[in-house]
């Protein structure tokens, strides 16, 4: 027996006057504050016309326990009916964490785990989450992805309770991003599809999301990349990246995550850029030392890239086109590209490949790879060596 | 051979524990102690396991004794078996509500590594007979 989870999905050009065909009292939005400047707020509390709201626009980039507490507080005092997690990634993971405190207030957020039924959740409210960015897959998924300041690491409380209830993936909101954000969130999304292809937990449902995503983010995202008004390109990267994040959301994310939460914990580097640099070092060694995954590579190549040839030159192929696909749209291929000096680099390194190897992510690896082989993995991703061993 | 949720069993479960590198570095911070619990047509086990700084210091079958641990992870016996066959992931498990786990669960949430391994291990106790 295993589980699909998933929001009740409204997607393509003006998805979000969903939100008016809503039944809602009171609203309580969860965003940033970027979210305001670029005017998307506004564009929400436009379909929620007269109603009572409150926002709450503290969210940082890495959101912390504290800021899920505090938005918590304010929406308890508020009392609504529906939660709003407009945003990125942090934005929604926050809103995803005040929504079960609002509804479980006698509950830690570090405490929420997946081995727990919560009673009564939801009764409160509905949580509606609407991406900005086309990668995260945050808007989907079960788990939050908080900073716990005092450690300096990255949490991850997990429930499929807290999936949200509506997610609306409206491209227009995918419209105002930047390519450096493009690139990055759009690596992310096809770092979630192919880990999650990957993952000790895939399955036949994420398999299929999987397949769909990487095909679209071959298609699409240096398009989208090159032009950010071209609507075809922001619309499919969009859907891609919900597909991304029911794919891994539903089988979890290996390797290149755990590289990434520790990069992320450490040197506040933006988690797209992080994952989807270390993606083809970790998809090479897993090629390499996992069982069946030069198999599963190849299968990938074939069904979304329509690749030819052996289980060998595919994955291989496969390989080289996430490697072309980074440099085409210039992301950071090694660690020196993600900003992050030599001496920091050799100073946090210990530190590193501790994080990386208690990451729970890298449990879900084929091979979980040991402390040296991590070790060895950050050099290489330093030097921009592929990896052979 | 050990005959599987038995005194004899638990002993060999924490030699698989201390003999494994994965285990004892993933839980090189853990500090807390563990019944598993199993049903069998309402015949009840359970097994003590005092987990300490990536060891097993001490393991033993249940009888009189009352002992209050941090963690009891529980479930039917047929599942237990599933485990030791390797037939079920036992977080899988734990997700489906095949198995119950009561204690810390921020604790849990904050050594999920130490978590996983420490069920897995479950799975490779040498000469288990089922």
């Amino acid at each position: 027996m295993w589980y699909f989870s998933s929001p009740f999905l409204v997607f393509g050009e003006d998805a979000l006057d969903y939100l008016e065909q809503m039944k809602m009292n009171k609203v309580f939005i969860v965003t940033d504050k970027v979210m305001r400047q670029v005017g998307f707020v506004e564009k929400v509390e436009q379909k929620l016309k007269n109603l009572p709201h409150q926002v709450f626009d503290e969210v940082e980039p890495d959101p912390s326990l504290e800021t899920v507490q505090k938005g918590a507080k304010l929406c308890q005092k508020f009392g609504p009916d529906l939660i709003i997690g407009l945003g990125g990634g942090s934005a929604m993971d926050t809103g995803k964490g005040i929504w079960f405190l609002y509804e479980n207030p006698d509950q830690a957020i570090d405490s929420l785990n997946p081995f727990t039924y919560y009673e009564n959740f939801p009764a409160k409210a509905k949580f509606v989450s609407i991406p900005t960015t086309s990668g995260t897959g945050a808007d989907v998924t079960w788990a939050i992805v908080l900073t716990d300041t005092a450690q300096k690491r990255k949490i991850t409380p997990a429930s499929r309770q807290i999936v949200a209830t509506v997610s609306i993936i409206d491209p227009a909101f995918a419209l105002k991003m930047p390519p450096a954000l493009t690139a990055g969130t759009g690596l992310d999304a096809l770092t979630h599809a192919i880990e999650g292809y990957l993952s000790a937990w895939r399955n036949d449902f994420s398999d299929a999301c999987t397949i769909k995503a990487v095909e679209f983010v071959f298609k699409y995202l240096a398009r989208a990349y090159k032009d950010g008004n071209d609507k075809e390109a922001r619309e499919k990267m969009h859907n891609a990246a919900t597909m991304a994040g029911l794919a891994f959301g539903n089988s979890q994310a290996t390797f290149a995550h755990s590289i990434g939460h520790s990069i992320g914990a450490l040197f506040h580097k933006p988690h797209g850029n992080c994952v989807g640099m270390a993606l083809p070092y970790v998809m090479e060694f897993c090629r390499k030392n996992g069982t069946g995954v030069k198999e599963k590579l190849a299968d990938i190549g074939r069904r979304a890239l329509l690749l030819t040839g052996t289980d060998e030159k595919v994955s291989e192929d496969l390989i080289l086109k996430v490697r072309a696909l980074i440099k085409e749209i210039k992301a950071p291929a090694t660690i020196p590209e993600l900003g992050i000096s030599k001496v920091d680099f050799d100073k946090q390194l210990p530190t590193l490949t501790k994080y990386t190897s208690e990451d729970s992510c890298i449990s879900m690896t084929n091979p979980m790879p040991n402390d040296e082989q991590i070790e060895k993995a950050y050099h290489y991703m330093w030097s921009g060596k592929r990896i052979d061993f | 051979m050990v005959k599987f949720m038995t005194d004899g069993w638990v002993k060999e479960y924490c030699k698989a524990l201390n003999n494994s590198a994965a285990y004892n570095k993933a839980a090189e911070t853990w500090e807390g102690d563990f019944i598993f619990e199993s049903d069998d047509a309402g015949k009840v086990t359970r097994l003590y396991i005092d987990l300490w700084h990536g060891k097993c210091r001490k393991s033993f079958q249940i009888t009189k004794e009352q002992i209050n641990p941090e963690f009891v992870m529980s479930g039917p016996y047929a599942n237990w078996k599933l485990v030791a066959q390797k037939k079920l992931d036992p977080i899988q498990g734990l997700m489906t509500g095949k198995f119950k786990l009561k204690g810390d669960m921020a604790k849990v949430m904050r050594a999920t590594k130490a978590a996983i391994e420490m069920v897995n291990a479950i799975m490779n106790v040498p000469g288990t007979e089922l």
